[in-house]
């Protein structure tokens, strides 16, 4: 298979050739020796039998004679028959002659034949030193014994020349067999190489042509399948004649096409990742606007509670205020008349009422400040002061506490702590709610505010601490300490008291006046809360702080659901306590 | 008996040119016809005469002197191509002859289960001859007891032939015959219950070639002892017997015999001495005896 389609047609071509040489030669040969054969049987065989006619015809004939001898009693008669036994003698040297000289027999009828030779001589001899001797003179007619001892060696003659003749028909059967036998050796290698010339050439000729037209399906299958758009297909083909090459050029066509293909679709692919792209983008943009639309959709309906809240929770304080203040003004004068006359058991009673309504009132009040705050409602009345003197009066008013629960408290004032332009109400209301949470969380220990003046050239600022040594607060705890309501040790929350309120609401006031306030603590060792205030501000600051106060609300819870329910949960808690 | 007298009828017409003699073949039986008939003076015989023939002889006022020449062993012949039969026993032979077996016994194998599976031919002197009576008496046990499907002739060179001729032939011919065509045919060896003993000399006159030897005679018409050709021809042929009888193939009778035999002729004693006629197992020693009795 690695020859050319041309190169095989003339070797098939070649093949049937050599095969009808092939037999033409074994023909002629086989024709040479069945030639051979036919000769040997004109030659020797008819020779044979000739020869064995005539020395027959002799025996017979000099028999024939002996008996005429015997029989005819005259001399001239008897003369006459010796001449013709003579005559006889002589014509059968000359066959024996020829016999020796021209024929050839084989070693069996040789033996034979000599025997023959040898039987007649003896007979011939007998003839003549016996017959011819006893019946020369004979004229009895009666057969002479003489002649009847001749009969063996006649028996023998005639047996063994049968013999020559038998062996010269079976040479010549031979022949014959073995020329019938090279005929149909020769007719069955005939028929048989023609019917293998037939099928060679068949299968040749089948296989070439089967094997091309199956190449060639092969190629047009293929074809057909490109034509379709099957870019895959390759047309293996074996060999290395003209159609592998067709077929290998086709494979390289095919490749081509395949490869065009290819760049085709990269680059389908990358147009329709850019307009993915795009649309992704469209829909990021789609997605951003209606987020920040629901966002500004919750803030606006979060601002919307809180002032909601705010303004039923103002409302709420005003009217809970005024009777409670009614409540707190009667138990004064009842605790006034219980002096009065002398009825000192019912005091104790009167003084708790008294301290719980203080403490609703203070509970109301903060709520109210905080709701104000959160309205923007806060009014900051800005007057100077001296720092010195509001830090006295706070740690005035939580002596009598400090004293209660064993604490000392120590002021650190420098005589430098001069005059603040700001809300002094504020200012003291923020102290006082640090101490007295430091004094709430502090048993038999030590709670000192201290006062610092820091002095910058675009305005001076106030420091205030407060340091306490008590429980502290757990660094969990810390970001949710100044959230409205939350109470850091809850659990403890009966034996402390308190709104909740307090951290919130200073922090928020700190922001009023345009400071801040921190907290550094450590659990079981104590809290330190530090205040930093401008010295001196105006009334511009307070819209700045209102603005902070709602961008806090609405970081601190974003989801719009949870800010509704927590705010009301709140609410509700803050009702209820 | 034809070969021997034949040697001497040649060598005595050396000598003896002017006499003519006639010589006829027949069998014995057919000789002796012709002898007491008066036709022939003298008969060979391969057997002695019997007594019905003696007494035809003597009807017809002829007297004879029996002259014992020669002992002959009949000898069975087969084609020299034949390899089989190489020694038949004496009931072998017997069943291949006897009356019984014509048309019946026909094949070798029958004879032999080891031979071939292929009918036989039998060839035979005729009953006329002393051969035939011999034989017949030797084997079958009876005189002319013989089977008649076979091809007879009185002339033991036709036989010959025609066993050279066919190698499924058989036949039994006097030893001279066997004798001269040792080269054409092959003699069968005969087991009478002491082995396979072939025709030969030594056989022959040891005594071994039972039972088928058997002493040959001339029968001499008495009166014609007086014609001094025949008396010179029988005394020719009784001095120079041991000769002739050996040229021709036979076995001569010890010189002895011959001694005696000349007494009977010169004496002209007729008679047979085989008063029975034919007797099997007559040896030369027994021969002997007779004589010098």
């Amino acid at each position: 298979m690695k020859l050319s389609i041309r190169t095989k047609l003339l070797a098939a071509l070649g093949v049937d050739l050599f095969l009808m040489l092939v037999l033409g030669s074994f023909a002629l040969h086989q024709m040479s020796i069945m030639n051979q054969k036919a000769d040997f049987v004109v030659n020797q065989t008819i020779l044979s039998i000739d020869l064995v006619n005539a020395m027959n015809d002799i025996i017979l004939n000099y028999r024939t004679r002996q008996m005429e001898y015997i029989l005819n009693a005259a001399p001239a008669d008897k003369q006459r028959i010796e001449k013709e036994l003579l005559d006889l003698e002589q014509r059968m040297d000359a066959i024996f002659q020829r016999y020796n000289a021209s024929y050839q027999p084989d070693q069996t009828e040789r033996t034979v034949f000599e025997q023959v030779q040898q039987d007649w001589e003896r007979y011939v001899y007998l003839t003549h030193t016996q017959f011819i001797p006893a019946n020369r003179n004979s004229n009895t007619g009666n057969v002479h014994p003489s002649f009847g001892r001749l009969s063996p060696l006649y028996g023998s003659l005639q047996t063994n020349i049968q013999k020559v003749r038998e062996q010269s028909q079976a040479r010549a059967e031979a022949a014959r067999v073995s020329v019938e036998s090279a005929y149909a050796t020769s007719r069955f290698v005939i028929v048989s190489e023609t019917f293998l010339t037939l099928v060679v050439s068949a299968v040749i000729g089948l296989t070439l042509s089967g094997n091309i037209a199956r190449r060639i399906r092969t190629l047009r299958d293929a074809t057909v399948a490109v034509a379709r758009g099957d870019l895959d297909q390759r047309v293996a083909l074996r060999g290395s004649d003209e159609l592998v090459l067709l077929a290998n050029n086709f494979n390289l066509m095919v490749a081509s096409l395949r490869q065009q293909r290819i760049l085709l679709e990269e680059r389908n692919a990358e147009l329709s990742a850019s307009l993915e792209a795009q649309r992704k983008l469209m829909d990021d943009l789609v997605q951003r606007k209606q987020a920040e639309e629901a966002a500004h959709r919750a803030q606006a309906a979060a601002e919307a509670a809180s002032h909601a809240k705010s303004m039923f929770l103002a409302t709420m304080s005003h009217e809970l205020r005024t009777p409670l203040n009614a409540i707190l003004g009667y138990v004064q004068l009842l605790h006034l008349e219980a002096q009065m006359r002398g009825r000192s058991e019912m005091l104790p009673d009167l003084e708790r009422i008294r301290s719980a309504g203080k403490h609703l009132l203070t509970i109301i009040s903060n709520i109210l400040d905080f709701s104000k705050i959160e309205q923007g409602k806060m009014n900051v009345e800005i007057n100077p002061f001296s720092v010195d003197t509001v830090a006295r009066e706070v740690i005035g008013i939580i002596e009598p506490l400090a004293r209660n629960r064993k604490n000392t408290l120590n002021l650190v004032c420098p005589p430098d702590a001069g005059m603040m332009q700001s809300d002094a109400g504020k200012v003291r209301q923020i102290l006082f709610n640090l101490l007295s949470n430091a004094v709430k969380f502090t048993e038999e220990g030590t709670v000192t505010l201290t006062v610092e003046r820091e002095r910058h050239p675009d305005g001076d600022w106030v420091q205030f601490s407060v340091a306490d040594t008590g429980i502290g607060i757990a660094p969990e705890q810390m970001a949710h300490l100044f959230q409205p309501f939350y109470q850091v040790h809850q659990n403890r929350s009966r034996n402390y008291g308190g709104t909740g309120l307090g951290l919130a609401l200073s922090q928020q006031l700190c922001r009023l006046l345009g400071g801040d306030i921190h907290v550094t603590s450590e659990v079981g060792k104590g809290s330190v809360f530090t205040v930093r205030l401008p010295a001196c501000i105006d009334a511009a600051h307070t819209a700045d702080v209102r603005l902070d106060f709602a961008h806090s609300v609405r970081y601190g819870i974003p989801d719009e659901h949870r800010l509704t329910t927590t705010s009301s949960s709140h609410i509700t808690t803050s009702i209820s306590a | 008996m034809y070969p021997i007298t034949e040697l001497a009828m040649q060598q005595f017409a050396r000598i003896a040119p002017n006499v003519r003699i006639q010589l006829g073949v027949s069998g014995t039986g057919g000789g002796f016809k012709k002898f007491c008939a008066g036709i022939t003076d003298i008969s060979n015989a391969s057997r002695p005469i019997k007594p019905d023939e003696s007494e035809i002889c003597r009807a017809n006022g002829i007297e004879f002197v029996e002259i014992p020449v020669a002992f002959d062993g009949i000898s069975v012949i087969v084609n020299s191509e034949n390899r089989w039969v190489q020694c038949m026993t004496v009931d072998e032979l017997k069943r291949m002859w006897a009356p019984d077996s014509e048309g019946k016994i026909v094949n070798w194998k029958q004879i032999r289960a080891d031979w071939p599976d292929q009918p036989f031919k039998l060839y035979a002197p005729g009953v006329d001859s002393g051969t035939h009576d011999y034989f017949t008496a030797a084997i079958v046990g009876k005189e002319d007891a013989s089977r008649s499907d076979y091809i007879g002739s009185e002339d033991d060179y036709v036989l010959m032939q025609r066993v050279i001729e066919e190698i499924n032939g058989i036949a039994y011919v006097g030893f001279a015959y066997y004798q001269e065509y040792t080269d054409k045919v092959s003699a069968v060896a005969v087991d009478a219950g002491k082995g396979c003993i072939l025709p030969s000399i030594e056989t022959i006159t040891n005594g071994t070639y039972t039972p088928l030897a058997r002493p040959l005679f001339i029968y001499v018409r008495e009166d014609r002892l007086d014609r001094p050709e025949v008396e010179a021809f029988i005394t020719f042929y009784l001095n120079g017997a041991a000769n002739l009888v050996r040229a021709a193939r036979y076995i001569p009778l010890p010189p002895r015999a011959y001694e005696l035999i000349q007494q009977r002729v010169v004496k002209r004693t007729t008679g047979s001495v085989f008063s029975e006629g034919v007797q099997v197992g007559v040896s030369i020693e027994t021969l002997l005896m007779l004589e010098e009795r």
